[in-house]
């Protein structure tokens, strides 16, 4: 009884701790409008900005963390078999110090172990610093124990390993005995006590600490802009935002804009001759294209990062030179001296895409062989990521050809064990082990469309296509069990299989096409943007006056593009709402607050659907006249004058995607991220970031409206890309078999015609002509 | 219930129920079960009342009455679901009906009312049977609107003629091409079909050429389709086998559309007068070449080469034997005509003929073979053309055969169905002739010597020397012409060995021609000229395509490998079009000179034996050797010809083994492959009823006359022994006796001597004859010749006769694909039955039973029954 109390009280506070763990808690911070008297700029040299030494380690704010398993990605650890094992691993950042770290396990084991034999290991980093020993009381009963662990051996990758040493009976044991078990709750969690560390300001660290490989939970950097950022400004922004971006992967990044104040923790500053955050007033005329760190006045001992220059060109090349990251860089200033050449980018050629040119082997998929391989009779699922332009023109393909080349430990059984491959949890094909298959290969084809009757109604909502833009291939292995009756059956895990990476997959081939507006396209990969990896075809269009949240939207937007490409926006463009000349031949993104930005007004007509005060209006395309007239295929225009207006309850909170042809170039695409006010914007990230909500933007309109989305596909419709002209004659007459009909008569009594006179002037040649004679 | 029940009865119906006395007021269950007890208890009830007996046997034409079986309790219900669902025929026409049968009417059209929405919410058929109607209103007028539009000189602008091509190609390739998912192809085809059907019915060389167009249309998209999507590249052994298949297609296809360039519209040209002037008329040497063929058969021919209407002193007859035999050289000197032999035998008939060439002087030869007995129109029939046209150097006419072959006679089709030359003679060479593309045929042809002479005689390098001589002459700028008038007759090959020998002849022949002379290479020839000769030649290449198709539908159902690689329901959709307007493109171009599905079992037939002699001959010319056709020889007991159906024997297991699997595939194997199994079950067993009819055909039938009887009705006379006349006609007659037909037939013993009396023109001539039998309207007798004389005037009396063949084809039925298709499926069966009656004879009874248990089951089924609506 008493141990249960005991349980119900850690639990209690485990669930405050959380809590509290989850809102990130930052101790309460210098305020922000403090201007910077810790942070003595010297006034002849920003590069000999050194260490303020001075600040006291004890000064800084500690915090302690809470991460759950759950949280660590692990939901729960099941330990089976005599020797089950389970981890869950964590990384602390370069810029912190580990003070004190405590592990509470909550677990549950199987009644039928057997004490003292049976017991679970609990290891750091390989070093075991407690045992869970087996007692036959608590056997059945939700237990919880807690562990100090000796900070000394946290290091900055961490790997916390549960081993599982179960016995259940003392002869003739099955090692896979299905009451061999033992359950670690994903509630378990590590609370550690961390304190930041005061490093020294050197380049050579980048991108630490504004980006630390160990820190698993998103990135967050602070851009800080003078009051009002000129356009050439904020594309230095956003080149080294979208490298962020690459930098964060799946972590994610999201940025905020500072406008002329310094925030907390480690920010990135931007600033030239005639613009610059007040605070670095004091700083001497910057000579050229620069970057420097420096130490944070918002907190007095983060870092900021200044990229400078004397004007917005410089700033670029700053910029370039740090994303690009071809220069060595060390110190605290590096004036950077000439411009980075890069080669240009050609179109569909992101380093993460998958190459389309010829066929791809695995192992450029992933990031090493090990990925490839599994272990034990049930190893765990591989998967490979495939990133593909969501253009490809797949129709009446048969499939992506896979040449699957496969390894695996000889099975004994062979008629369960299999492989299953799946692609986005869809089962492709399945194929039988064999007994000697050390080397054994497939060819498969991935599904690409349903071709069949139906599939053709909601083919724009919602994609017809197995394959989509972010796709995963597993790879499940399977072997069976060799039981051979008690008492001689010693299964050893020694079973490994191994997909080749020498296996290839092939998508060269096909034509790029796809109707537009596709708003999934562009929340999935950032299309069309990122067909040049550079951005070079992309103009960022933001306010006349852009706001915090304005530039807060396009930055993370840009880290977006960045993590899909896996390369910075290096030529990516950014614009006012007046350079129309300049929107020419560019895919736009126009970022703004409807009141904000002019053009969602200019542009009224061609928009699918407008947010205006606390209304939305959306074109609804008008029911064409009669069915024949449908079936026949002449498609009815939408009509833009006829909307449904809707006016918004609630407090009028409105955020929205709109993706529509571009005014200026035809065939050019424009996404619109816009809202009724500029704070409302965020709320377009959020609903980004989450996973449910960004599957369900797609169409042409996307309202986001209190943690929902709303998508519809209205407006006109426009294409990208070019198909076969074949493939374009035969598009239109694909649903059209009378039309086709018609046309196959036409051309027969043409024929028919043309061939009868052909005919009848031979025969009278023959015959009539002779007679005549 | 009761209430409703009642209102509801109140039709004849009611009245019939009541008459057989069941209380109508009852509930619907009460109700049947005392119908039921009436009719399987007391089923003479029924009986009672004549009148209603005789309307329920109208709408039961399966069920007797009066003795009511078991099997009636199926029989029954199926019977009625029938003709609720079925509109009985005929329907009446005033739309009133009168009488009992008013109310039953009512309600049958009500039932089919309701299920006509069902069937009409298709469109396609209700345009179907809207232009159904047109079309029969007023077919004339659209003929005529057709022809209008066809000459308006609209057409006549040359910018206009290319534009056309250009479009209408575009839209063609459009049309081909397009890809369709499941539903839109059903549409498709649907609609394509009904046009087809429609068209069909417009007489006329246009609407062919509509149909050609069509299928072509059809065809070209299914191999389009074949090429674009059905090929396996991912597996090596489906892709082997899909190629192998699709050679066979392509070849099929090419085969197709070069028939149909050839064949589109036939000449048809007239005989063309002579001039009155006889002075004019050149001189002509007629040769009859001879080998091993018996007298018999060579007499004929020569009585009837003398009987041709042509000046005496213009026309010289040439007996040509290369047997050497002195009976002949006599028999040449009785009749007076010239005798030639030849110290050698080198290439055989070619070489006799050439031989002969250099003895005689005449400006044109004609050529018989020794068993092709010439009309005495032949000559004034052809050489006409030659005076008219001076390029012209041949001119050649029907090969006609007044015996049976051995498809005819063992599968007893003489007569019904048009035999396997009919079609080239029929229509291929009236079609070679629009292209001035006809070739020669060895026989009953007139060639003008000096081009004869330019090409070095009669061709020698090929065992084809006719087709190959024309070739020649053709390439020489010389032009060929056809009349498609049987000018002469003679007896078909007797035994399936003998056509078989024949016919491998010709494919290796065709087949050397096309290596040593290909018509597509080389100089003289017009593009439509090449076409036509080389689809001749390409024609007998068929040997392994069809072989391959025999054997297609193993590879999936024996090896698993999936040679259309996609759905079975795409494979149906795409094939049915391309067969199903292929067949009544060729029905209607052919139709009167090959039913449907026939060329079939004739390609089947040969398939295995003429695949080595033409790969042979394709890859060494030169090998192989001239093997004379013989004819005139018996079959003197009917036999089962093992030796030449063991082939197919051969395959028919290999399909027998493929369907057994296949049972198995759709029983155990797994469930998305059935249709494709289903699919292919059903074309292996269309192969095993084609080899089935292959197999038929080499059962032998007995020929027992040693002289052809001929189906001829002329006008005749029999004189009885007392003097007495009387006129009647011939029903059949051969050189041995003849059949008179008349309105009573005096009494006459047998052996009795007689004579008949039959016209040459207005000649009599009075042949001594003697009583074989006599029936009521009809009298069998037998010639008693005497003279050489006298057998040349009844050669001239009969065979000799101008109009003899020509109302040949008369009485024969029309071609109907689907009948044709049956009739072929029935001749399979059939072979199967011949065969298990000549290797199983005590299993009869196992079949016997078979065959009338299937008849039962076939009894059960409903039937449409003949309602006469007042």
């Amino acid at each position: 009884m008493k141990s249960i109390g005991l349980i119900f009280f850690l639990f209690l506070i485990s669930l405050l701790a959380g809590a509290e763990g989850m809102s990130e808690s930052v101790p309460a911070p210098t305020p922000d409008s403090v201007p910077a008297p810790a942070t003595p700029s010297p006034p002849t040299d920003v590069a000999q900005a050194t260490v303020d030494a001075t600040v006291n380690p004890d000064t800084l704010p500690a915090e302690i963390r809470y991460l759950t398993f759950a949280k660590l990605g692990q939901p729960v650890l099941r330990l089976r078999s005599s020797s089950g094992r389970g981890s869950v691993s964590f990384g602390i950042r370069a810029d912190e110090l580990v003070t004190k770290a405590t592990l509470t396990l909550h677990f549950m084991y199987s009644p039928a172990l057997i004490p003292v034999q049976s017991h679970i290991k609990v290891l750091l980093n390989d070093e075991i610093f407690g045992v869970i020993p087996i007692t036959k009381e608590d056997a059945g009963h939700t237990l919880t124990q807690v562990f100090e662990i000796d900070p000394r051996f946290i290091s900055d990758f961490n790997k916390i390993v549960l081993d599982f040493v179960g016995h259940y009976t003392n002869e003739c044991e099955d090692s896979l005995h299905s009451s061999l078990w033992a359950d670690v709750s994903g509630t378990s969690e590590l609370q550690l006590s961390v304190r930041p560390v005061v490093q020294k300001n050197d380049l050579a660290k980048l991108p630490e600490p504004f980006f630390d490989a160990r820190d698993f939970t998103r990135v967050n950097v602070p851009f800080v802009f003078s009051a009002a950022p000129s356009n050439s400004t904020l594309r230095a922004a956003a080149i080294t935002a979208s490298w962020f971006g690459k930098l964060a992967t799946w972590r994610g990044a999201r940025f905020s804009a500072s406008l002329n104040h310094a925030p907390t923790g480690h920010a990135i500053a931007f600033a030239t001759n005639t613009e610059r955050p007040d605070f670095l007033n004091k700083m001497e005329p910057f000579s050229g294209p620069g970057l420097s760190i420096l130490t944070n006045p918002g907190d007095g001992y983060s870092k900021l990062l200044l990229i400078s220059g004397r004007n917005g060109d410089d700033l670029k090349i700053a910029a370039t030179a740090l994303v690009l990251g071809n220069t060595a860089m060390s110190g605290t200033h590096l004036s950077v001296t000439k411009a980075q050449q890069e080669t240009p980018r050609r179109a569909y050629d992101a380093p993460s895409w998958v190459r389309l040119d010829r066929p791809m082997k695995f192992g450029e998929l992933v990031e090493s062989p090990q990925q490839l391989q599994g272990y034990s009779h049930v190893p765990d699922v591989i998967r490979m990521n495939l990133r593909m332009p969501p253009d490809l023109f797949t129709w009446r393909s048969r499939g992506v050809p896979v040449d699957l080349r496969f390894r695996y430990t000889p099975t004994i059984r062979t008629s369960e064990s299999r492989l299953v491959t799946s692609l986005n949890d869809e089962l492709v094909q399945a194929i039988n082990l064999r007994s000697a298959g050390q080397g054994d290969n497939a060819h498969i084809r991935l599904p690409l469309q349903d071709d069949d009757l139906q599939g053709d109604e909601q083919s724009l909502l919602i994609p017809p296509f197995k394959l989509t833009a972010r796709n995963q291939m597993q790879f499940a292995f399977s072997f069976v069990y060799q039981k051979e009756g008690s008492c001689r059956d010693a299964q050893v895990e020694n079973v490994r299989a191994m997909i080749d990476p020498d296996s290839t997959i092939d998508f060269s081939g096909f034509p790029h096409y796809a109707e537009m507006p596709h708003i999934d396209f562009f929340t999935a990969l950032g299309f069309p943007f990122t067909i040049y990896a550079d951005l070079s075809q992309t103009a960022v269009i933001m306010p006349e006056r852009p706001t915090e949240p304005d530039i807060a939207v396009m930055l993370t937007l840009l880290g977006r593009m960045g993590e899909s490409t896996s390369y910075p926006a290096t030529q990516v463009s950014v614009l006012g709402p007046r350079d129309i000349t300049a929107f020419q031949n560019r895919d736009l993104l126009l970022i703004g607050s409807a009141a904000n930005q002019n053009l969602l007004t200019q542009w009224g007509e061609h928009l699918p659907a407008m947010i205006s005060g606390e209304n939305r209006r959306i074109s609804q395309p008008v029911r064409s006249v009669s069915f024949l007239y449908d079936w026949l295929g002449f498609d009815t225009e939408p009509d833009t004058t006829v909307a449904t207006q809707e006016t918004l309850r609630d407090n009028g909170q409105l955020a929205a995607v709109l993706g529509f042809e571009s005014p200026v170039t035809p065939q050019r695409s424009v996404v619109a991220v816009t809202a009724t006010t500029p704070g409302d914007m965020l709320q377009i990230l959020d609903a980004l970031d989450d996973a449910g909500l960004n599957k369900s933007m797609r169409g042409s309109v996307a309202f986001i409206h209190a943690g929902k989305v709303d998508s519809f596909l209205t407006g006109n419709t426009y294409t990208l890309g070019a198909i076969p002209f074949w493939t374009n004659v035969w598009f239109p007459l694909l649903h059209h078999p009378l039309l086709l009909a018609l046309i196959c008569v036409f051309t027969l009594l043409l024929l028919l015609y043309l061939l009868r006179r052909v005919y009848k002037a031979i025969a009278k040649t023959n015959v009539s002509d002779e007679d005549d004679e | 219930m009761t209430a409703t029940t009642s209102t509801r009865m109140r039709t004849p119906w009611a009245d019939l129920i009541a008459a057989i006395g069941v209380d109508v007021h009852q509930s619907w269950p009460g109700l049947l079960l005392g119908l039921l007890r009436c009719l399987l208890l007391q089923p003479d009830v029924a009986t009672l009342n004549p009148a209603w007996r005789a309307e329920l046997a109208s709408y039961f034409p399966q069920i007797d009455f009066h003795h009511f079986r078991v099997g009636d309790v199926i029989r029954m219900p199926l019977q009625c679901l029938w003709i609720c669902l079925i509109r009985p025929t005929p329907v009446s026409s005033s739309g009133v009906i009168e009488g009992p049968w008013a109310d039953i009417t009512r309600l049958r059209r009500k039932c089919s009312n309701a299920l006509t929405p069902l069937l009409t919410s298709i469109p396609a058929l209700l345009l179907a049977r809207r232009v159904h109607r047109t079309v029969d209103r007023d077919l004339g007028r659209m003929q005529a609107t057709v022809e209008q539009y066809e000459e308006s000189s609209f057409w006549d602008r040359q910018s206009v003629r290319y534009g056309s091509f250009i479009i209408a190609g575009v839209l063609g390739v459009m049309c081909i091409t397009t890809p369709f998912n499941t539903l839109a192809q059903i549409v498709f085809v649907t609609l394509l079909w009904t046009i087809a059907m429609l068209i069909r019915r417009i007489p006329g060389p246009g609407p062919t050429l509509f149909l050609i167009v069509l299928s072509l249309t059809t065809s070209t998209r299914y191999l389009w389709w074949r090429i674009a999507y059905t090929l396996n590249w991912d597996e090596s052994l489906d892709l082997m086998w899909g190629l192998v298949l699709l050679a066979a297609e392509i070849y099929t296809w090419i085969v197709l559309v070069l028939g149909y360039v050839q064949t589109a519209w036939p000449l048809k040209r007239e005989p063309i007068a002579l001039p009155t002037d006889q002075r004019e008329w050149p001189t002509v040497d007629v040769f009859i070449p001879t080998y091993n063929e018996p007298l018999k058969v060579v007499t004929p021919t020569v009585y009837a080469a003398l009987s041709i209407d042509w000046p005496r002193d213009k026309l010289n007859i040439y007996l040509l034997d290369d047997g050497r035999r002195d009976e002949f050289r006599q028999f040449a000197e009785e009749v007076g005509i010239n005798y030639l032999r030849r110290p050698d035998n080198k290439h055989a008939k070619a070489g006799n003929l050439n031989h002969a060439l250099g003895y005689t002087q005449g400006e044109f030869i004609a050529i018989f073979d020794c068993d092709h007995i010439p009309t005495r129109s032949f000559l004034q029939t052809t050489m006409g053309w030659f005076l008219h046209e001076p390029k012209l150097a041949l001119l050649q006419t029907p090969h006609h055969f007044f015996s049976p072959d051995p498809f005819e006679r063992n599968l007893g089709l003489f007569r019904h169905v048009p035999n396997e030359g009919e079609l080239f003679y029929g229509v291929i060479q009236d079609c070679n002739d629009l292209w001035n593309a006809t070739f020669f045929c060895g026989s009953c042809a007139v060639i003008k010597r000096a081009p004869l002479l330019q090409v070095g005689g009669i061709a020698v390098e090929t065992v084809t020397e006719d087709a190959h001589t024309a070739l020649k002459l053709q390439r020489l700028g010389y032009s060929s012409a056809y009349i498609n008038l049987p000018q002469a007759a003679g007896l078909a090959t007797e035994s399936l060995s003998a056509h078989i020998g024949q016919r491998i002849r010709w494919a290796r022949g065709m087949a050397q021609i096309f290596r040593l002379d290909n018509p597509f290479l080389g100089k003289g020839l017009n593009w439509a000229q090449r076409i036509c000769y080389g689809n001749a030649m390409m024609h007998f290449l068929n040997g392994g395509p069809r072989l391959i198709f025999l054997t297609a539908p193993l590879a999936f159902l024996l090896f698993h490998a999936y040679v259309i690689y996609t759905p079975a329901v795409s494979v149906v959709l795409y094939v049915l079009p391309h067969m199903v307007h292929a067949n009544i493109t060729n029905s209607r171009i052919q139709g009167g000179h090959r039913h449907s599905f026939w060329a079939e079992v004739y390609e089947t037939v040969l398939a295995w034996y003429i695949v080595p002699p033409t790969t042979v001959a394709l890859l060494n010319p030169h090998m192989g050797k001239f093997n004379v056709t013989a004819k005139g020889g018996l079959v003197d007991k009917s036999y089962f010809d093992w030796h030449i159906s063991l082939p197919y024997m051969v395959i028919v297991g290999l399909n027998l083994i493929g369907f057994t699997v296949g049972v198995g595939r759709i029983l155990w194997g797994p469930g998305d492959e059935i249709a494709t199994t289903l699919l292919n079950m059903f074309w292996t067993t269309y192969n095993l009823l084609l080899l089935g009819a292959a197999i038929s055909v080499a059962s032998e039938t007995k020929q027992i006359r040693h002289t052809q009887r001929v189906a001829l009705k002329i006008p005749a006379i029999l004189h009885l022994p007392g003097g007495e006349l009387v006129h009647c006609h011939t029903d059949d007659f051969s050189e041995g006796g003849v059949a008179l037909a008349m309105d009573a037939a005096p009494t006459l013993k047998t052996d009795e001597t007689v004579s008949v009396s039959l016209w040459r023109g207005a000649e009599e001539y009075v042949f001594p004859a003697r009583v074989v039998g006599s029936a009521a309207t009809r009298v069998r007798v037998r010639w008693e010749l005497t003279s050489a004389e006298q057998n040349q005037a009844l050669v001239q009396c009969t065979f000799v006769r101008a109009d003899a063949w020509v109302s040949w084809s008369e009485g024969r039925l029309r071609d109907r694909p689907l009948n044709g298709l049956r009739k072929v499926m029935e001749t399979g069966v059939q072979g199967y039955r011949r065969v298990a009656r000549q290797s199983w004879p005590t299993g009869q009874l196992f079949f016997g039973k078979v065959v009338s248990g299937a008849r039962y089951v076939a009894s059960l089924l409903p039937r449409q029954p003949s309602i006469e609506v007042r």
